[in-house]
């Protein structure tokens, strides 16, 4: 009996005393059920791609006075009235969206790879010139490095400017449509190597024109440059990321907005916001035909009720008074909010497109860089593709984005191009179309609004704000840079004028912002 | 407790009778389990006998029975009696006895409860010779009790010379007869130093017994489950018994642990029945933020899962504690817990031990006739044991005005920066109007909450023989949290099972298995204000009353607002109308064989398993402020973890005074996740919770992991004479989350110990003196499964079908490495006076090198850190243990134990060119914890208010706003923990008070930079008539002043509340606590005779009944010291949660 119980005992610790030194099993333990070890880089396009639009300068939107809110928590950049929300989003530039295109970048070196690594350095540029816009210096030539690098210097954001101007022009030059590229991966352009040249030239001309104030000379060599390389200039040219209402495929920055706002039609929002009156008025008061397309007001089905019907009426249109508002208005219903075709998960996002091309090279042509067309012809081009874009937006309910040319021509004859008022008058108009014509871009309108002050905002000055009633001219860096990088960090808060991180430092300016 | 009570003329009872006693006995048990009465029956004697032709022995068990008396008598005087016939009903004692002894030649004397059975030619002698030749005798009285003054009962004394004794009864006490005062009297108990002791000229006697060898023979449960003598032991082990648990109980069993052990720092978590515990054994030992300093929990041998779902510091949405691993466990079920604290006693664990290890030994089965039964009721109630001090000036309202409109109201529904409070009739959030009065904070978290309750019933059933044990326990605890609608259930059963078969019990089976069903329903958020009732409850504006928010929905289930901010919901709103659901079904079970192949010589093997499934679900529904169409998730978890281990056990005794006791064998564990999860938002019908109701369903996700480590291990320990010892282990681990080459790591350890009191000859005030000392490594590799290699995910379903990978963003670690804690400690172990004052003190270094952890990198070198082999952590520190009984008479005793400790730990390095790692930071931001080269891991910084060199304040002068400046405030981890237990016993009360208190922290509080910001603190009074006048120096150094006038001075205390946590809302958090007082009671259980308990006791219980000592700061501000809220690292901040109570209640256990 003992020998029998012996060998059903040792029988399994011997088992086990094996399995214990089986270093095969125990590795084999440590694979990933979920996730593959091969990299493909047209997959892994796709997801720098929808990276792009993945940071929202929602607090921009109210600084740009297209949004208001009477609420306090969330309003930052409607009264100024915290510093929380104007860190720089290093973490979503560096670790989400860059990364992706450094690993891709790795993967794209071969001789039939052109394409691929000129469109991975164009979507680098086009990421990093916003967060320098934003942040002033910033880690740039020693940046991403990985292991190679973890204390990367601050490169000034002149150097930076110019060697992203180069870079463009470096990869627009190496584009060759007979060589392959990430075909349907490319979420803006299937693959059309042509396409991805206007981009970069467009890309170009938005960078060139933002040195006019700081360097005209550079300014206007890099305007010509991309102007001669070819900008876009139809909406064939869009770039843009199409959304579907599936799982996965929603809108995000619409999602943020129905999360934050406009998630049930009518009645209280959640955070106070309604379109701002200083953007409402600035549309009625030049019968802007996109007005009908963008806003509603939602309205009780009867007197009391708490349904709601949309009502994108023109008259009925009226925005919330920017800046001033601590209480709810007893009238907050009747304010004017986005219509259902603005906050539709499937509608797209426009990355860069025509119209804002077309209005650089008005202004290009209004500074005598550019002849091709007057600044007359390209501002109505641009007035044009700004107004025709909105049919890229599916329809939802009474809100349609088909504008149709008779109501583009009658806009164009009430406002006409002042091509007889001052220099600061014509910028002022360019730049105000800009304004309404990038709509949803409000990263780029505030760059735009630094460098050239319009559009002219409605004056700010909420009891006990922290800017002493002044928008903000810059983000802070982040706090996480004075640890991890300090020195590097340090050098480049003084280099720029400021010892430590403080609220008043947020009113200083960013290189190209004179 | 042994149901069978015949204890004479043992013949076997399997009689019909017996069986219908038992099943007697059983149903009154569960009668009591579910009534919680007790009949507490008057012991006037009824007996009732009616039999013929039956031995005497019978029908003395029959008095036995009906009476409880006890018979004691010569087995020879009536083992050749002739059986008799007897008939008496409703008889008194005396008349039975006569009817039963009528024909013999017996008698009877009663002595207390003992009914002396002689023959009455002795008794007849006794008192001829007593007559002719000696003086009358003497009748004493006294009481035999063990060391610690608990009465003996059964305790044999017998007149030295002589057949003559008696027993004591259930309470100790004894009477018997000498015949003069030169008798002596033996008194003896089985495992106890019999005592000899000259009667003399006394009446009363009484003694107290001491355990035989108390010393040398005490046993601990130490790694492994291996029982070693105390004595011998080289490092400090701390032995609790679970009966410690049961009585002012916690849910949480390791939350109970506060107080109770030097350098144990168990922390009582704020989060609502069924949270989790915190415990950290000699401070935190690893870097990384995200490690788990919790010790290792082994249960019966086996490691069990102890992740925890608890919240987390500073979190949006849904964040509630579902409680850890520890929290399943039973306190009735436990048998004893030992904390293994220093790295030699827990090596043998391996990488899980670094940060100690604690033994939970569960109850299991004796040899003994019958099924005994043990019964424990407790119920527990708590109340709101702090409130904060606010001012009760100036209302709510804005602008230094009463609100004028509803929409004003509404506006300023979380200020309280109105007018002078003057009792007019004043609108308010919801178009009411009432008086504008204070409405103290008090009443609104009094009229909110309710008393808490926790009602936990348990009986266990208990028996065996010699070859096979058993315990069987069921216990249901049922507890309502102070919130309304939100409660939590668990109910455990617990099986025990011990067989020794064979001969010289050659195979030992042993199996346990626990199962648990844990419901919670609508557990209470906690943190930040989302989903959190106490937010509005605590910082409401100060006239609203909090009852005015009911129901907190309208007619069409709309929340109903009270202020601008919908993230800070309506309380009510939150407790009707959102909800979440979890439910856990755990089993525990472990098996062992062990074949004793010599008499020296065993083999083991263990077999392990925990498995829990934990379905949790949240949604908050249409209508809410916040989420306006709500949206709900659901998560499906399973954890288990599976031990195998086979050990070689061998000792043995060589040349002459050497013992040897040693051990080899293998250990695999493999651990399994999956975790599965729905979400989505936007119901679409109202009221119809379910994620088909949802009109956007997330990506499904899935998350698979597996991980595990292979070991063996051995361990020798030796000791010549047991005077000098000496123990080493050593332990390979390999590691599935590593990379072979360098996954595995041996780690050794050697320690030592002297009994100098047995090698020398000592004063005699020394009863015992021991030093000892031991050096240990452990290795551990505190990194996920799957990171250290590059992988890349696909997102689920692509974009609307364009395939999607994502490149991972954190550095990948092929070569990654274990780390390693070496932990060096000496101590000794005092005993003086007849072991009357104790004092065991130790001195620890605890060194965690080559420390796993991402340190912070710059984002900008586009990816996130990796984990890396760096930086290296000190803690060492003192550990101080007395005790000491002052007075130990036999009607009264006073024991006292006193332990300290104080650890300092240091960050000694992080990676190269990094002096900074930010653990995390306190809700709303307010401070970073960090950790920072030189200074202690969680280091709390914030911004502090900056002043010049002549202590001016310093303005921003744009802003108007004081200027600040980030400072390092303190340690949030208390460097310094103590406990004081006082225990008294007298005759049948005995009296257990805990106090326990932590020093040398600091804590950020949440709720008081909410109460800063809306005006809620006394400090936001200045200025409220006429504006406040700052003045000051401005940043280049010139004279500031600036006047913030009345209707701007929400805007600047806003500022000021928010923006200089550091000056504001960081407290001191110094305590010392009454944290548990027990009083108890036990039940003459002879006097309730009809349902023979073995012993009953009730005690009036209470936990966390007072705060003796807190901050000048922290008591003006009327907070409760004990700022956690949540288990994870970051220690030292809170938000708002349910208040912390003051609990007081009623245990009663009974046994059969």
């Amino acid at each position: 009996m003992k020998r029998n119980f012996l060998k059903l005992l040792i029988i399994p610790l011997s088992a086990l005393l094996l399995a214990s030194c089986n270093k095969a099993s125990l590795t084999d333990l440590n694979k990933n059920p979920n996730a593959t070890e091969t990299a493909i880089p047209e997959y892994l396009f796709t997801g720098a791609i929808l990276a792009t639009p993945a940071y929202n300068y929602s607090v921009l939107a109210e600084g740009m006075q297209y949004f208001s809110t009477y609420k306090e928590v969330p309003a930052i950049g409607d009264k100024y009235y915290s510093f929380n929300g104007t860190v720089a989003p290093f973490d979503s530039f560096y670790v989400s969206k860059l990364n992706r295109l450094i690993q891709l970048e790795s993967l794209v070196q071969g001789p039939d790879d052109v394409n691929k690594n000129a469109i991975v350095q164009i979507l680098k540029v086009y990421e990093f010139h916003q967060l320098t816009d934003v942040a002033g210096d910033i880690p740039y030539s020693d940046a991403l490095k990985g292991k190679g690098n973890l204390t990367p210097k601050y490169d000034t954001q002149k150097d930076i400017y110019v060697d992203m101007l180069s870079q463009l022009d470096a990869a627009a030059t190496s584009l060759d449509a007979s060589k392959p590229s990430f075909g349907t991966g490319d979420l803006f352009y299937h693959g059309d190597v042509a396409k991805w040249k206007k981009f970069a030239y467009t890309l170009m001309l938005r960078l060139g024109m933002r040195l006019s104030n700081v360097d005209a000379d550079l300014s206007k060599t890099w305007v010509q440059k991309a102007i001669s390389g070819g900008v876009m200039s139809s909406d064939a040219d869009i770039a843009k990321i199409s959304y579907a209402n599936v799982s996965g495929a929603q809108n995000p920055q619409v999602r943020a907005m129905l999360d934050g706002n406009f998630i049930s039609p009518g009645g209280d929002n959640v955070e106070g916001g309604k379109y701002a009156a200083t953007f409402i008025d600035y549309l009625k008061n030049t019968q802007d035909p996109r007005l009908a397309v963008i806003s509603v007001v939602w309205v009780p089905t009867s007197p009391g009720a708490t349904t709601y019907t949309a009502d994108n009426s023109f008259n009925i249109q009226k925005g919330m008074v920017s800046g001033s508002l601590n209480t709810k208005p007893t009238d907050f219903d009747t304010y004017s909010e986005p219509s259902l075709l603005v906050v539709n998960v499937a509608a797209p996002i426009i990355i860069m497109g025509p119209s804002e091309a077309y209005l650089l090279l008005a202004e290009a042509a209004l500074r005598g860089w550019y002849s091709d067309l007057t600044a007359q012809q390209a501002y109505d081009k641009g007035v044009d593709a700004g107004m025709t874009q909105w049919a890229l937006y599916p329809a939802v309910g009474i809100s349609s984005g088909d504008i149709s040319q008779n109501q583009i021509n009658a806009y164009k004859l009430a406002n006409p191009y002042n091509s007889a008022g001052t220099f600061d008058q014509q910028l002022e108009q360019i730049s105000v179309q800009k304004w309404l014509s990038l709509f949803g871009n409000d990263y780029e309108v505030y760059a735009n609004w630094r460098r050239t002050g319009y559009p002219i905002l409605t004056p700010v000055n909420y009891p006990g704000n922290v800017t002493g009633g002044k928008m903000f001219r810059r983000f802070s860096l982040p706090n996480s840079e004075n640890l991890t990088n300090h020195d590097n960090y340090i050098a480049a808060l003084q280099r720029q004028g400021f010892a430590e991180l403080n609220g008043d430092n947020l009113l200083t300016r960013v290189w190209w912002d004179k | 407790m042994i149901l069978t009570v015949g204890n004479q003329n043992k013949k076997e009872a399997k009689s019909l009778k017996a069986k219908t006693w038992m099943i007697m006995k059983l149903t009154i048990a569960l009668l009591l389990f579910f009534t919680f009465q007790v009949n507490a029956k008057s012991d006037a004697q009824k007996i009732t006998i009616v039999k013929s032709n039956v031995h005497l022995s019978e029908v003395f068990k029959d008095i036995e029975q009906q009476t409880g008396f006890l018979f004691f008598y010569d087995k020879t005087l009536i083992n050749n009696t002739d059986p008799i016939d007897i008939s008496v009903t409703d008889a008194t004692l005396s008349q039975a006895l006569s009817a039963c002894l009528k024909d013999q030649r017996l008698t009877y004397s009663i002595v207390r409860n003992t009914i002396v059975i002689q023959s009455l030619k002795t008794a007849n002698k006794y008192e001829v010779s007593q007559i002719a030749s000696m003086p009358p005798p003497v009748q004493i009285h006294g009481r035999v009790r063990d060391e610690n003054g608990n009465p003996l009962s059964g305790a044999s004394i017998t007149i030295k010379g002589t057949i003559k004794g008696v027993s004591t009864d259930a309470n100790g006490n004894f009477a018997i007869e000498v015949p003069d005062a030169s008798a002596v009297l033996v008194v003896s108990f089985t495992g106890y130093v019999t005592q000899e002791i000259p009667v003399g000229n006394r009446s009363r006697i009484d003694v107290n017994l001491d355990r035989i060898d108390n010393s040398l023979n005490e046993v601990v449960v130490t790694a492994l489950g291996v029982k070693k003598l105390k004595r011998g032991l080289v490092y400090a082990a701390s032995e609790i018994k679970g009966s410690e648990f049961t009585e002012a109980r916690e849910n949480n069993v390791a939350s109970a642990l506060t107080g109770k052990i030097a350098g144990v720092d168990a922390t009582q978590i704020a989060s609502g029945p069924g949270g989790s515990s915190r415990v950290i054994i000699r401070g935190v030992g690893a870097i990384n933020p995200n490690a788990n300093n919790q010790p290792l929990y082994v249960v019966n041998g086996s490691p069990i899962y102890n992740g925890n779902g608890g919240a987390s510091a500073s979190s949006t949405g849904f964040n509630y504690d579902v409680g850890d691993g520890i929290s399943s466990l039973n306190p009735d079920d436990i048998e004893s817990i030992t904390v293994l604290k220093s790295g030699a006693a827990a090596a043998l664990y391996g990488s899980q031990a670094a940060n100690g290890v604690i033994l939970i030994t569960t109850k299991s089965g004796k040899s003994q006739k019958g099924i005994g039964v043990d019964y424990n009721s407790n119920l527990m109630y708590g109340t709101p044991a702090t409130f904060p001090n606010y001012q009760y000036e100036y209302g709510s309202g804005n602008d230094g005005v009463k609100p004028a409109t509803q929409a004003a109201a509404l506006s300023a529904g979380r200020l309280s920066y109105g007018a002078k409070i003057d009792g007019s009739s004043v609108i308010q959030f919801d178009g009411v109007s009432r008086p504008y009065s204070a409405v103290h904070v008090k009443d609104n978290i009094k009229n909110f909450y309710r008393p808490s309750s926790d009602f936990t019933n348990t009986i266990a059933f208990y028996g065996g023989s010699k070859a096979l044990n058993f315990r069987l326990s069921m216990s249901d605890l049922n507890s309502k949290a102070q919130t309304p609608n939100s409660t939590f259930d668990r109910k455990t059963s617990n099986l025990s099972v011990l067989s020794r078969l064979g001969k010289n019990d050659f195979i030992t089976i042993e199996g346990n298995a626990q199962y648990n069903y844990e419901k919670g329903h609508n557990r209470p958020n906690v943190g930040y204000a989302e989903l959190n009732p106490s937010w509005a409850t605590y910082l409401i504006g100060n006239t609203v009353d909090i009852r005015s928010l009911a129901p907190g929905y309208n007619q069409a289930g709309k929340e109903i607002e009270w202020n601008p901010v919908p993230a800070a919901p309506n309380p009510w709103f939150v407790v009707n109308k959102t909800g979440n659901d979890d439910t856990r079904n755990r089993f525990i079970g472990s098996g062992s064989v062990q074949v004793n192949l010599l008499k020296n010589l065993f083999l083991k093997g263990v077999v392990g398993k925990d498995f829990i499934f934990l379905n949790r679900s949240n949604y908050v529904p249409i209508g809410s402020a916040f989420t306006p169409k709500g949206y709900y998730n659901s998560y499906q978890s399973q954890n288990d973890v599976t031990t195998l281990r086979a050990t070689l056990n061998y000792n043995t005794e060589f040349l002459k005074d050497f013992d040897l006791s040693a051990f080899v064998g293998a250990n695999r564990e493999r651990n399994n996740a999956l975790l599965g999860q729905i979400t989505g938002r936007e119901f679409i019908l109202p009221d119809f919770i379910s994620y088909t109701n949802l009109s956007t369903l997330d990506p499904s996700n899935q998350t698979e992991t597996h991980y595990g480590t292979n070991s063996v291990f051995g361990s020798a320990d030796i000791d010549y004479k047991k005077i000098f010892y000496l123990s080493v282990t050593g332990r390979k681990d390999w590691f599935s989350t590593l990379n072979p080459g360098t996954n595995g790591i041996f780690y050794p350890s050697i320690g030592g110990s002297v009994i100098l009191s047995d090698a020398f000859k000592l004063p005699k005030t020394i009863s015992f003196l021991k030093i000892r000392g031991s050096w240990a490594q452990v290795g551990a590799a505190t990194v996920d499964p799957y990171v250290i290699n590059q992988t890349y995910s696909l997102t689920t379903g692509g974009f609307n079908g364009v395939p999607v990978l994502n490149a991972p963003n954190r550095l990948p670690n092929p070569t990654l490495r274990p780390l390693t804690v070496t932990t060096s400690e000496g101590g000794f172990e005092l005993q003086l006076f007849q072991n009357r004052l104790g004092i065991d003190a130790t001195y620890y270094n605890r060194l965690t090198t080559n420390n796993i952890l991402r340190p912070d990198i710059s984002n900008a070198s586009g990816y996130l850190a990796g984990d890396q082999n760096v930086g290296t952590l000190r803690n060492h520190g003192i550990e101080l243990l007395l005790t000491g009984t002052p007075i130990a008479n036999p009607d009264f005793r006073w024991n006292v134990s006193y332990n300290m400790a104080w650890n300092r730990n240091d960050i000694v390095s992080l990676a190269p060119g990094l002096t900074t790692l930010t653990i995390g930071s306190g809700i709303s931001g307010g401070v970073n914890i960090i950790s920072q080269v030189g200074l202690p891991y969680g280091t709390v910084q914030g911004l502090v208010f900056l002043k010049d060199a002549k202590g001016t304040q310093v303005y921003n002068k744009t802003s108007g706003y004081e200027a600040s400046v980030m400072a390092n405030l303190g340690v949030a981890n208390p460097p310094y923990l103590m406990g004081l237990t006082n225990e008294f016993h007298y005759k049948k009360f005995s009296l257990n008070i805990l106090l326990d208190g932590k020093f040398g922290a600091v804590g950020y509080s949440n709720l008081w930079l909410y109460a800063s910001r809306f005006g809620l603190t006394k400090e936001t009074l200045p200025g409220r008539e006429t504006g406040l006048q700052l003045t000051g120096v401005d940043q280049d150094g010139n004279a500031f002043s600036k006047l913030w006038p009345v209707d701007q001075l929400d805007t600047y205390y806003n500022n000021r509340g928010n923006n200089y946590s550091g000056s504001v809302n960081v407290f001191n958090t110094d305590f010392i606590k009454l944290r548990s007082l027990i009083l108890s009671y036990n039940l003459p259980v002879n006097k309730l005779r009809f349902v023979k308990m073995q012993s009953a006791s009730i005690s009036i219980v209470g936990r966390n009944l007072a705060i003796l000592y807190r901050d000048k700061k922290m008591k003006a501000a009327g907070l409760d010291p004990e700022f956690e809220q949540t288990v994870s690292n970051i220690t030292g901040t809170t938000g708002t949660g349910e208040p912390r109570t003051r609990n007081i209640g009623l245990n009663l256990n009974i046994k059969f």
